[in-house]
């Protein structure tokens, strides 16, 4: 009986221990940093926020695809991060790329979580897929604006 | 050589035609090959299949990490949904298109899809709770089973991809070529039309040069025979003048003292001297008048007058000349003032030519009317003859210089044809008009018009036009 409870203990730390991390990983979605300092922003953080909507087609989709989720300014103005300032954007395997942080206020770029309403997953480029209005401006269909689609974001520094 | 000249422009024109459209293709085809240059690396094909290549190895890395025990099963999974989109966009959008361009083959891709549908629950149901054992060695190895050949096989798709790359790359190449083959035709038109234009210009200089040149010596001649012409009415005036005016002065003196103690032979003689001595000089300030006035150098000294005293004072200056041809004068005076801003003694002068014509072509004893009325904003001065007359085609270039009607067969009547030259500008110079209203046989109406300064709208103001 004793074996058995200490055996149902040790197996409980062990999910603990395991299981921590994981849950942490899985509820904090996306990362931002700024001046130094990290914030973790999960799914329920980001629907929080005000949704936009960007109908466009980009070189990895099929045909026009209309993409949801809240726009990467109000995030910046958020952390009070200026137009003047470089993001480093990451994704999932270790992909990354810096941008202007003034393109977020030159045009309505989002940090995509729905596509075509439905929730973009890790296999479909998500859980968030940082999407230009390319359909909207001539400029943005430039091929060196390919690299800042990054998708699987996982994280955003500001310097 | 004109149609020398026509073809040449036309080779000149299909020449810069060409240049344009030339020009305009090769930018346009430049537009077109800057666009095809991949700036990004994710667009390149080559990139999104080693990525392809990478991530499996990867997840064959995780698995095998996870075997031994140092990655958690969440880990493999995300790995394994990784790897997963890498396959998405090779199969999506604008890589898809390249990759159907391109003949690659892609069975690899569809087999591999299959594999990842078919792992996917061996994935999920991957053993968690136990850190180390056999148990995860088993289902990494079933795993790793299933994916192994794709190894190779994206190698080789990578490959193929690379070799497409290439493809892409040398057709670039030869587009370029192409293209700066085209510019170079280009530059040499551009050359060539550039070398048209400075030999038109060069030449078009040299004859604008000449032109000038000439025109220059062209200039001075004119220049030294105007120069000349001054010169001898400077002769004219001062050389003819100043002697004619002593011989007169001499005349009418020897006149006043001998006349009473001299014949009537001799009387009739020294009055022959004297009146063809005073015509002579009339000619001569005829000419030089004339000369003036063609070279505007006439001013006038404009004041305000009484034009009727002016009229009544030339009529009477006059009445001496007339005599002589035994004519009379009749000035209908209507005692009122008729203002004009004019220089007195040109006026006279007109005057004095229209009455002193009138006489010449009246009949002897004939009497010539003279009136002057007001009517609105001008003043018309009439002088009517009952002499001659002209004929309608006689009257056109009456008030030409140098045109001349003669009167009669005396040569003491003979006139320099330069009056009513002189007299036109003279009135024209001062605003007005002047005219003639002729009945051969019956005589002639001179007339002139002078803007007056006090406006009388008794009568209709169109009397200006009445010729």
């Amino acid at each position: 009986m004793r074996d058995k409870l200490l055996c149902v203990a040790r197996q409980m730390l062990a999910i603990l221990f395991l299981a921590l991390p994981t849950v942490s990983y899985a509820d904090g979605l996306l990362t931002v940093t700024a001046d130094g300092v990290s914030d973790v922003l999960s799914l329920e953080d980001l629907l929080g926020m005000s949704q936009s909507t960007v109908i466009t087609k980009n070189d990895y989709v099929d045909d026009t695809t209309e993409f949801s989720g809240p726009a990467l300014k109000d995030l910046l103005v958020k952390y009070d991060i200026g137009p003047d300032e470089t993001l480093t954007l990451r994704a999932i395997n270790d992909f990354s790329v810096s941008i202007p942080a003034s393109d977020a206020y030159q045009y309505n770029v989002i940090l995509a979580l729905f596509n075509n309403r439905e929730k973009m997953t890790v296999r479909d480029k998500g859980p968030i897929w940082v999407i230009y209005p390319m359909s909207d401006h001539e400029e943005l269909r430039d091929d060196s604006y390919n690299s800042r689609i990054i998708w699987q974001l996982t994280s955003i520094t500001a310097e | 050589m004109i149609n020398a000249g026509s073809a040449f422009r036309v080779a000149l024109a299909l020449l810069c035609l060409g240049a344009v459209l030339l020009g305009a293709t090769v930018i346009w085809k430049l537009s077109d090959r800057v666009y095809q240059i991949r700036t990004a690396e994710q667009s390149d094909p080559l990139w999104i299949a080693s990525k392809l290549q990478f991530e499996l190895l990867n997840f064959n890395a995780e698995l095998a990490e996870y075997a031994i025990g140092s990655r958690s099963a969440e880990e493999v999974s995300t790995r394994f949904d990784i790897l997963w989109s890498r396959l998405g966009v090779m199969q999506e959008g604008k890589i898809a298109a390249i990759i159907n361009e391109a003949s690659v083959d892609q069975t690899a891709l569809v087999e591999f899809e299959r594999v990842l549908e078919k792992i996917d629950p061996l994935i999920q149901s991957l053993p968690r709770l136990k850190t180390f054992g056999t148990e995860r060695q088993t289902a990494a190895k079933a795993i790793l089973a299933e994916i192994d050949p794709y190894n190779l096989k994206f190698k080789q798709l990578s490959l193929s991809m690379a070799q497409e790359r290439s493809r892409i790359l040398s057709e670039f190449r030869t587009g370029l070529l192409s293209l700066s083959n085209a510019i170079a035709y280009l530059g040499l038109v551009i050359v060539i039309l550039a070398s048209i234009v400075v030999i038109i210009l060069i030449t078009d200089l040299r004859l604008t040069k000449r032109k000038s040149k000439e025109l220059q010596a062209l200039v001075r001649a004119v220049e030294a025979s105007s120069k000349m012409k001054d010169n001898f009415m400077i002769v004219v005036s001062h050389e003819l003048r100043t002697p004619l005016t002593s011989i007169i002065g001499g005349i009418s003196l020897f006149k006043a003292k001998f006349s009473e103690g001299l014949d009537e032979g001799a009387n009739k003689l020294v009055n022959i001297a004297h009146r063809n001595s005073e015509r002579l000089l009339g000619l001569v300030n005829d000419i030089l008048d004339a000369q003036s006035l063609s070279e505007g150098k006439i001013e006038l000294k404009k004041e305000t007058m009484d034009l009727n005293a002016v009229i009544s004072a030339t009529v009477e200056e006059c009445e001496v000349y007339a005599s002589e041809l035994s004519v009379k004068y009749s000035f209908a005076n209507p005692d009122t003032e008729m203002l004009v801003d004019a220089d007195e003694a040109r006026i006279s002068q007109v005057i004095s030519n229209l009455l002193s014509n009138a006489a010449k072509f009246s009949h002897a004893g004939g009497v010539v009317d003279i009136s002057a009325r007001q009517a609105g904003p001008w003043i018309r001065v009439e002088v009517t003859d009952h002499g001659t007359g002209m004929l309608q085609a006689d009257q056109a270039n009456l008030f030409s210089r140098f045109h001349q009607i003669n009167p009669g067969t005396t040569t003491a009547r003979k006139s320099s044809g330069l009056g009513l030259s002189i007299t036109k500008n003279l009135v024209e110079m001062h605003g007005g008009k002047v005219g003639v209203v002729s009945v051969k046989d019956q005589g002639s109406t001179f007339w002139f018009t002078l803007p007056a300064l006090e406006v009388n709208g008794s009568e209709n103001s169109s009397l200006q036009d009445q010729d």
